[in-house]
């Protein structure tokens, strides 16, 4: 294993280490352990919020499939629902379109046996 | 662990009470005041307590604890260096050497450590001073491993550079 050279020409080296540990070393003190320890645990402490937010997090699972499901529900639904509209849209066509044909095509028949009628009365 | 994650609050102030000595450490290489550290500590706290359900126990909690301690540094850095900016004074001061620091050396240093990038400073503390790897310290600060080598590297050889008449008197 080899050791990365610490900062410094060789002999050097501790004393820079050293100063650097004096430099960003912790305050002195349990004082300030236990202070910090109570404001962090103050933060964290269950407020309202907390729980509110908490609760939420573990129905969230839950609530996304729930979701999810309630999505592919309303979608089934919408889908059977259009094509029931489109079905009955189709045969009201359908059923609308049958009389003015017949109508149609014996006005027309009529008409072509009136002129056979004519032509074979006809002078 | 678990029970902190079925949210018993006893639970998560023994890990509180187990972890921030160590925490403090990392927010403390990043910050660039101790009060900065100390509210890094607190919200990254928070955060973990916030996220301690995304926790997986096949992880190691210090780990996963150090990277979102360090996260919360980087970003009080990253706010105080955009208040800094809104009230940059007309001439920039450069850090002076303090005459009532107790050695030369620790003022030097002090100095020294001021005129370095802030990552290349928290690298070389993380490293240096806590005893992390260039692996571990990636992590913590979201950068490839090569890159906090070299950014130890760079930072040792501008001190280097800034103390060298120190250790030539010597």
């Amino acid at each position: 294993m080899t050791m990365e050279p610490r900062i410094g020409p060789n002999g050097r080296d501790d004393e820079m280490t050293r100063t650097l540990r004096l430099i960003y070393a912790p305050p002195d003190g349990e004082a300030f352990w236990e202070g910090l320890e109570r404001r962090i645990l103050a933060r964290v402490s269950v407020t309202e919020e907390d729980l509110w937010w908490r609760q939420l997090s573990r129905w969230r699972r839950g609530l996304a499939i729930a979701g999810a499901a309630a999505i592919v529900v309303a979608g089934l639904v919408a889908q059977h629902s259009n094509r029931q509209r489109s079905l009955a849209a189709y045969r009201e066509i359908e059923s609308s379109r049958v009389a003015p044909v017949q109508v149609a095509s014996e006005t027309e028949r009529e008409a072509s046996r009136d002129v056979t009628l004519r032509y074979v009365m006809g002078p | 662990m678990c029970e902190a994650q079925s949210g018993s609050e006893t639970a998560f102030a023994m890990l509180v009470h187990t972890h921030m000595r160590r925490a403090y450490a990392v927010a403390r290489a990043i910050c660039a005041t101790h009060e900065d550290a100390e509210d890094a500590v607190q919200d990254g706290f928070l955060h973990a307590y916030r996220a301690l359900e995304r926790f997986r126990p096949e992880q190691a909690f210090a780990a996963w604890l150090n990277r979102i301690v360090a996260n919360a540094a980087l970003d009080i850095g990253r706010r105080r260096k955009v208040r800094d900016a809104d009230s940059l004074p007309e001439t920039l001061s450069v850090p002076q050497f303090d005459p009532s620091e107790r050695s030369e050396l620790r003022g030097r240093l002090s100095v020294a450590l001021e005129f370095l990038p802030d990552r290349q400073r928290s690298v070389l503390v993380l490293h240096d001073v806590e005893g992390y790897t260039h692996g571990e310290i990636g992590v913590m600060l979201g950068i490839p491993e090569g890159t906090a080598r070299s950014d130890l590297h760079h930072a040792r050889a501008s001190l280097r550079e800034r103390l060298r008449d120190l250790w030539s008197e010597r």
